[in-house]
């Protein structure tokens, strides 16, 4: 489904990722993990199309397509979803408008017919529920307001709606309590399926203890210096680092 | 430059004028004779100059022929239609209490005289406006309405102002006059339109509007207008409006057309516990030149009055908001507050906003802020990444910029229409 080979990012004049290859197959869950600072959002990041960051070698297939040569929305329509480790606040964009502007244009892409707003209303509250999300909510404005947790909420939302073929997960366990960690991770593992993948972007094993990854990746230093199984989650969370050559600063030993 | 000789040779001041007409159309034309156009040294008028105008462009039209279509009125109101400035009464519904005075004919109507005169007199104190004036020299039948006591008006007042466009470059001169009595409930609607003769680059037309209006103890108004005038269009509109013990005042303004358009409403809250909402939308692109002049007064204690407004500026057009809050000595318990949002969708148009409070009291709640800014980076990335193409990304953050204000509109088929009217901008650019 998604191949990196050999990417290397520049973000402003730094280079970020160097040399970096990734294979996500069919209905794999991958997890990255890394110290701060190492490239995980700058990946994710480079993956949606942000713009400043450029590709200065390799290439990325999405489902055997050039991902590079793809806008950011055409990105999404091919079924790319990005969760944001820091959902945007968009005063004056109503959820509702937002959401169905989003799922009408990316049906509209997949030639589906789009949700009429009875169905649509429906659709959401069905979905809305399964996460706890207060649907007064929904009248707000796009994540404004919203305490963390309800932010990290709300991107699982788009992600169950929008129906995307890879998810990109950044962080989306950072600030939520051990119930809503709980209610969110059951949320994403009712939507695995064997032709949807997961890109998950963590810190911690907390998070993997509930959706349990096909592989782990260590990420440092731009690249992928480990990956394996659940163990490596577990070796990390008990030595820390510098199990994997990694001193305090990010540094390769 | 204006021949100011030539425009008072044009002008007669008939016999059989209303005395007091007539005396206050020969001051008018005096100080403008004196004065001309406002010039930028006039704080009120730093960012907008009339003073290269045409003078034969200030000649008022004399074709009251109606050729385009005029919009629907909203369901269920009283209609009146003005085109080029001439009131069409055949096609009117007039409420009970609002005539049209004909300032040339015979004065037989001496309430509507009284209300005209006391109205006029109360407004008419500022010898710096001479951009009213001129209007006062060329306007020759104007609306006055006087709401009874208690008086709940159910259906809205709609008057349209229609602009058909002439081979000649001419004016519309109107004016309109509300006298509310004690308790008396209004809704008015005010909406300018019209066609374009031709992509103009200097205006064809010019809409001069002057409105005065009294609302007595507990008396309420709720005022809409929207100004979707033509783009070789000059829309100068002023407001002068005098708030007594209890009064209600709400207005929303959403102001979408005219090459120049100048919105100037002055308030005077005379009394206590009033109560004045004002809110607007301007959208301006090409090379519009929008002002809006908001002056305020609180001459009285324990008074509340609110500005909020959001200019959203495309192409190379200017948007200035320049409101002036005056809280004098005695005036205490006011509360006043003043915001203004600028959003640039360009990188030439410009946003003047200076959203002033002048207090002199103490025990008072007053803010005032402002804010200019382009369209966020990070958020169009985030609709982007929804699916959401970058125009599309882009237009529903210009909707909803407005529609933050536009929801508020209670009225909902006027809260409809200008939606609608911002949607169709929005795709147009």
């Amino acid at each position: 489904m998604l191949q990196v080979n050999n990417i290397s990012c520049l973000v402003g004049e730094k280079e970020i990722l160097k040399g970096l290859t990734l294979s996500i197959k069919p209905g794999e869950v991958h997890a990255i993990m890394g110290p701060n600072g190492t490239g995980k959002s700058t990946l994710s990041h480079l993956l949606a199309g942000k713009s400043g960051y450029e590709a200065t070698s390799g290439e990325i297939l999405f489902e055997g397509k050039n991902l590079l040569e793809q806008t950011i929305d055409e990105r999404a329509k091919a079924g790319l979803f990005l969760g944001f480790q820091y959902p945007v606040e968009i005063p004056g964009v109503s959820c509702m408008n937002f959401l169905k502007s989003a799922v009408n244009a990316v049906y509209k892409s997949r030639g589906k017919a789009e949700m009429d707003a009875l169905e649509f209303l429906k659709k959401v509250r069905q979905e809305a529920k399964k996460l706890d999300l207060d649907e007064s909510m929904l009248k707000r404005s796009v994540n404004q307001g919203f305490s963390g947790g309800e932010k990290k909420r709300f991107e699982v939302l788009q992600m169950a709606l929008l129906e995307p073929k890879l998810a990109i997960l950044d962080e989306t366990d950072s600030g939520l309590d051990i119930d809503s960690l709980r209610n969110i991770a059951e949320q994403i593992n009712l939507t695995r399926s064997s032709e949807r993948s997961f890109l998950i972007i963590t810190h911690y094993q907390r998070l993997l203890n509930h959706i349990k990854p096909d592989v782990i990746h260590i990420l440092n230093n731009g690249r992928i210096i480990a990956s394996g199984g659940f163990e490596i989650a577990e070796k990390l969370e008990s030595e820390g680092y510098k199990a994997f050559g990694i001193n305090k600063n990010g540094k390769d030993d | 430059m204006i021949k100011m000789s030539s425009i008072i040779n044009n002008i007669k001041v008939e016999s059989n004028f209303l005395s007091f007409w007539k005396g206050a159309r020969s001051d008018a034309l005096q100080n403008f004779k004196n004065k001309g156009f406002p010039s930028k040294k006039n704080e009120a008028w730093k960012y907008t100059s009339l003073q290269g105008l045409s003078e034969d462009l200030l000649e008022p039209s004399h074709s009251s022929k109606q050729i385009i279509q005029a919009k629907k009125p909203i369901s269920s109101s009283f209609f009146i239609k003005v085109v080029n400035g001439h009131i069409d009464l055949e096609n009117s519904v007039l409420p009970e209490g609002l005539r049209v005075f004909d300032l040339e004919g015979e004065c037989k109507d001496e309430s509507s005289e009284l209300v005209m005169k006391s109205l006029f007199e109360n407004s008419n104190k500022d010898k710096l406006q001479t951009h009213i004036d001129i209007n006062t020299a060329y306007c020759n039948k104007v609306l006055v309405a006087h709401i009874p006591k208690g008086k709940y008006l159910e259906k809205p007042i709609e008057i349209h102002y229609i602009h058909e466009s002439e081979n000649e470059y001419k004016s519309s001169y109107t004016q309109l006059y509300i006298l509310q009595e004690a308790d008396s409930h209004v809704t008015l609607i005010e909406r300018f339109y019209g066609d374009t003769a031709k992509e103009e680059k200097c205006a064809s037309h010019i809409h001069n509007h002057v409105v005065r209006i009294q609302l007595n103890k507990s008396a309420c108004l709720t005022h809409y207008r929207l100004q979707e005038a033509p783009s070789d269009n000059y829309s100068i509109y002023t407001a002068h409006l005098e708030m007594k013990d209890e009064s209600t005042y709400n207005s929303f303004t959403f102001c979408k057309g005219a090459m120049l358009s100048r919105n100037e409403v002055k308030v005077n809250i005379n009394g206590t516990k009033v109560h004045c909402n004002q809110q607007g939308v301007t959208l301006g692109q090409y090379k519009q030149h929008h002002d809006s002049y908001l002056p305020v007064t609180h001459n009285g204690p324990d008074s509340y009055s609110n500005q909020n407004f959001r200019q959203l500026l495309n192409g190379n057009a200017k948007g200035i908001f320049y409101s002036n809050v005056l809280v004098p000595k005695d005036s205490i318990k006011t509360q006043a507050h003043q915001l203004n949002h600028n959003l640039l969708i360009s990188d030439t148009a410009q946003a003047f906003t200076r959203p002033e409070l002048d207090i002199f009291t103490d025990e008072v709640i007053c803010s005032h802020g402002a804010t200019v800014g382009n369209l966020d980076v990070n958020s169009l990335y985030y609709l982007q990444t929804r699916g959401l193409s970058a125009d599309q990304a882009k237009a529903l953050m210009i909707e909803s910029f407005a529609n933050e204000l536009i929801d508020d509109v209670k009225h909902e088929e006027i809260k409809d229409l200008i939606k609608v009217s911002l949607t169709k901008w929005v795709e147009e650019h």
